[in-house]
């Protein structure tokens, strides 16, 4: 098999095949259409979802809910302070009891029980008493 | 063209524009069918694998947009060989169609440098008609066509130049 074409260089010969695929039988319009209107019905049951980046409403959501949270918890201590305050009786000074008595009254007590730091009786079981004013 | 098939995609997925998948598809479907006929598919068995290739495609191509045609060929790749093996194990007609790549006869004179390198291409194998198709004729990348064949780059690149070399040296030693 003999020619008499010079022999191409690599961009040439690239170029010559690329030519050749040009000569390849071509597909029937009428069934590549076909093919299309099938595709085109496929297209409407499987339209793609608008994708929409959903995570800076994740962050809106959290910051939102988290703020939601404080003021909820906020406004529930304040209202449970302020009803507190409310609900306490202004009490007059007079009208309490003294609670710690006087010093004179202590005495006294001590004295009529004795000395403190002496143990009524040296063989009870109880090594140890609250003691008692 | 991969980025215009990219754009044409990418406002498919994200505008729902179907108008744009249909131009992929006429720019895409005539060059697929082709090479599935020289893949050895029948007339109608390309048609066939065509259909459902781009059915399968718009199914998945708007979860990855990088290299939508890449994405198809090996689709339809994927396709051919299943049905050759559904085939194989039960033949149910056989079809003796020729390639078309094959349409040249050897002959002794050829008219133009056009038919001479399609009666070189002849003298290749399946495997490497394939990848020149693919490089040259659909405009893939080798990356596009690595990712296609499941091969390193590097492999593609070189069997390229390969292929170009073997056809220059036949060239030179029939010339």
């Amino acid at each position: 098999m003999t020619h008499n074409f010079p022999v191409p260089d690599e961009a040439r010969l690239e170029h010559l095949i690329n030519r050749m695929f040009v000569k390849l039988p071509v597909p029937e319009i009428i069934r590549l259409n076909r093919i299309e209107e099938r595709l085109s019905r496929q297209l409407a049951i499987n339209r793609p979802k608008h994708r929409v980046n959903k995570i800076p409403w994740w962050v809106v959501l959290l910051l939102v809910g988290g703020f939601a949270t404080a003021a909820w918890w906020a406004g529930e201590r304040f209202f449970e302070h302020s009803a507190v305050e409310m609900e306490t009786p202004d009490h007059g000074e007079e009208s309490l009891p003294p609670v710690t008595p006087s010093r004179q009254e202590a005495e006294e007590v001590i004295q009529s029980e004795g000395s403190v730091d002496e143990f009524r009786e040296k063989d009870s079981p109880v090594i140890y008493q609250r003691e008692a004013y | 063209m991969q980025d215009q098939a990219r754009e044409l995609l990418d406002r498919y997925c994200k505008q729902a524009d179907n108008a744009a998948f249909n131009s992929f598809y006429r720019a895409q479907s005539g060059k697929l069918w082709q090479f599935l006929r020289g893949r050895g598919c029948s007339e109608e068995g390309a048609y066939d694998l065509l259909a459902e290739a781009f059915l399968k495609f718009i199914q998945v191509v708007c979860k990855d947009l990088r290299a939508p045609v890449a994405l198809l060929y090996r689709i339809a790749i994927n396709l051919h060989i299943d049905q050759y093996r559904r085939d194989k194990a039960s033949p149910v007609s056989t079809d003796n169609n020729s390639v078309e790549i094959h349409v040249v006869e050897s002959s002794t004179a050829f008219n133009d440098e056009r038919d001479y390198v399609q009666y070189l291409m002849k003298s290749l194998p399946q495997d490497e008609q394939n990848l020149l198709f693919m490089r040259y004729w659909t405009g893939l990348t080798h990356k596009e066509i690595a990712g296609i064949l499941d091969m390193p780059e590097g492999t593609i690149r070189r069997q390229c130049a390969a292929i170009i070399k073997k056809l220059q040296q036949r060239w030179q030693e029939e010339s």
